[in-house]
């Protein structure tokens, strides 16, 4: 008999998130029907889209994550830590500051090299050196072929 | 204009070709470092070649694709990790000749026959897009509506884990498209009053985040991989073992051309299908298969760049995207006012003539890039992804601001980032999710078609559609087409498909 495959932790909940966003968007596609409802308008579309949506998930939740082996979870934080773990974490978290500090127009030349020094001393903390030297020529080297070859605004 | 003056355009700027052999050179190396793919380099220059003309941005785009279809394989050859997903079954052969000490030759073999293969994969695109674009003038809005299916049925059940889990995503992404205001009506869909959302969401923010951001976030898990180099000795491959393979190679070519041209398939389904044909129909090769055999590496390198070629005959003739990459170039054309479909023959010869010009010298420019710059090669893929992560974040970053000048781009950049990563780590492919958001707008002006000329009552719709496909050859065909795909996937075709095999293999034991 083939070996039942194995279900990933926090793989249901992630299909659980997704049948919930797809009943939202559901609800808001049904608002936009009773609005104008006719197929051909503008509702249409997204009505038949969410309906599609909604049955997918649903088959996926009761079909085919359920006929998996379950994983051996002792938390649901462990499907969290299985998309997230720490690394991922910690680098999304400086993208978020990175853009961040975009954002407050701290200008690219300021963000960049730093962003790029501390996410490469996260990963490689042996290499303080070369992580400077890194941050620094890559910062330089993607001023100069943005502004000036592909005349590129930078943020 | 003829023909011959069209194809010569490049060369009457030399800009154009100066800009093709930068984006072959560019395509090779991004693809051959594990982690970075063709799909990803493509979709950062849509956006940075934005303000360009439409041929250098064309010109530079299409070198990164043929290079890119080719450079996963040096990675797949030395390092034994396929740099791009269509190099998979070069790792097969590639790896254990490299360990038997031929990675030169391995890596001569695979450059040669990936440039046969894409000059091969073009000739078909320049034999066939003519005939395909005439024939596809007679295509009725409902046809269009069941290739738009066919490509988002292909792209789920080709390499996919689950053909529900890329129908959901390839819904998903037509809904992403649908959000914004209604080019009809008017009426606002899904913006909840935020300003930002109401020219809709942008395809190429979506695209630079769901291939660059969250692909960095991905290789995240993989930041420990040991990387084991093979040396390198002679490259250049005779005269004489290359035209000892040239059957094979057409052959593999022609499967690379057609699987190419298929919606949603690509070079990585087309590589592993020559392969298998390959392993199937070679009767003694000197070396068994999986242990170094040279039609190992012909089959695969033939066939994915020969895709490139098939790939773009139904961007160009019907307006659907052969592979995620040729989607990313078809959103590029929008933005620079261009409709790919068959109206682009007639409309911009010139154009056509172009592509397929910026892809023959693409395919020359490989050749010498391929057998050369082995130094440079072995230097590039020892950049550890702990430092290679952060740039591809900067571009990406700067890619999704390019467009608009606008920093929220770049929060959405991210947020799609995070999704697609999430999806990715759960087997939710996101390239049928950038195929429906592409297609969402033709998807909806078809079925409105459809709709309208159906008639106002449900009864009349339905008669009308169902008499307009038994009536029509093309809308039955494609219709058929459909009925094929969805019962292929059904456990009765799987277990009729198993039962042939298990007697076709028994037979072969027999004899």
């Amino acid at each position: 008999m083939a070996e039942k495959q194995k279900r990933k932790p926090g793989e249901q909940g992630f299909a659980l998130v997704l049948l919930a966003a797809s009943l939202l968007v559901l609800v808001e596609s049904v608002r936009m029907f009773q609005a104008s409802p006719e197929i051909s308008s503008y509702g249409g579309l997204p009505l038949i889209l969410s309906i599609l949506m909604v049955l997918f998930m649903g088959k996926v939740i009761l079909f085919e994550n359920r006929r998996m082996e379950k994983p051996e979870t002792k938390s649901p934080l462990d499907g969290i830590r299985y998309v997230f773990s720490k690394d991922v974490a910690v680098f999304t978290g400086l993208i978020l500051l990175y853009c961040i500090a975009l954002y407050f127009r701290l200008g690219f030349l300021v963000c960049t090299p730093i962003f790029l020094f501390v996410s490469m001393q996260f990963f490689i903390p042996r290499g303080i050196k070369s992580n400077i030297i890194y941050s620094a020529v890559l910062t330089a080297a993607v001023y100069v072929v943005f502004t000036l070859i592909f005349r590129v605004q930078l943020p | 204009m003829s023909t011959w003056s069209y194809l010569l355009i490049p060369f009457q700027n030399p800009l154009l070709i100066v800009l093709v052999a930068i984006g072959t050179f560019v395509g090779i190396y991004v693809a051959a470092i594990p982690g970075l793919t063709g799909t990803m380099a493509v979709a950062l220059l849509v956006s940075f070649t934005y303000g360009w003309n439409t041929h250098s941005a064309l010109a530079i785009m299409l070198g990164v694709f043929m290079g890119a279809a080719y450079g996963g394989s040096r990675s797949a050859i030395l390092l034994n990790i396929p740099g791009a997903p269509s190099a998979v079954a070069t790792a097969f052969d590639g790896y254990p000749l490299a360990l038997k000490g031929q990675a030169g030759k391995a890596i001569g073999v695979a450059t040669v026959q990936s440039c046969l293969g894409g000059i091969i994969g073009i000739l078909a695109l320049m034999l066939f897009t003519p005939l395909i674009s005439k024939f596809a003038m007679n295509f009725a809005a409902r046809d269009y509506l069941m290739l738009a299916f066919i490509g988002m049925m292909m792209v789920g059940s080709l390499g996919a884990k689950s053909l529900t889990k890329s129908l959901f995503s390839a819904v998903l992404g037509i809904m992403l498209g649908t959000v914004g205001m209604d080019a009809v009506t008017g009426a606002q869909r899904f913006t909840f009053g935020n300003a930002y959302l109401m020219p809709g969401i942008s395809p190429i923010v979506a695209m630079i985040g769901l291939f660059g951001c969250s692909e960095a976030l991905i290789q995240i898990f993989n930041k420990d991989e040991k990387r084991v180099k093979q040396d390198v000795d002679k490259i250049i491959p005779s005269f004489k073992s290359t035209l000892k393979y040239i059957p094979l190679t057409l052959k593999s070519s022609a499967i690379g051309t057609l699987v190419g041209a298929l919606p949603g398939a690509g070079g990585s389904i087309a590589a592993l299908l020559a392969y298998d044909q390959a392993k199937r129909s070679t009767k003694n090769p000197e070396v068994p298969f999986g242990e170094g055999a040279i039609e190992g590496l012909v089959a695969p390198e033939s066939a994915n760049n020969a895709a490139v070629g098939g790939a773009c005959i139904p961007m160009l003739t019907l307006g659907i995207p052969g592979d995620p990459v040729t989607a990313i170039i078809m959103g590029a054309m929008f933005i620079h006012g261009l409709q790919p479909g068959p109206s682009l023959m007639t409309k911009t010869p010139d154009l056509f003539y172009l592509i397929v010009m910026c892809l023959l010298l693409s395919c020359v420019f490989m050749l010498v890039f391929g057998l050369t710059g082995i130094k440079i090669f072995t230097k590039v893929v020892e950049i550890s992804t702990g430092r290679l992560m952060p740039i591809i974040i900067v571009l990406s970053a700067v890619g999704a601001y390019a467009i608009n000048k606008n920093l929220y781009d770049v929060f959405w950049m991210v947020a799609f980032g995070i999704i697609g990563a999430v999806m990715k780590r759960y087997d939710y492919p996101t390239a049928p999710m950038v195929l429906g958001l592409i297609l969402a707008s033709m998807i909806e002006k078809n079925l409105r078609a459809v709709l309208i000329l159906g008639g106002a009552s449900e009864e009349g719709l339905a008669l009308n559609l169902i008499t307009g496909i038994f009536t029509n050859p093309i809308s039955l065909i494609l219709f058929l087409i459909i009925v094929f795909t969805i019962l292929s996937q059904t456990k009765w075709y799987q277990r009729q498909k198993a039962a042939r095999e298990q007697k076709r293999t028994a037979r072969k034991a027999a004899k």
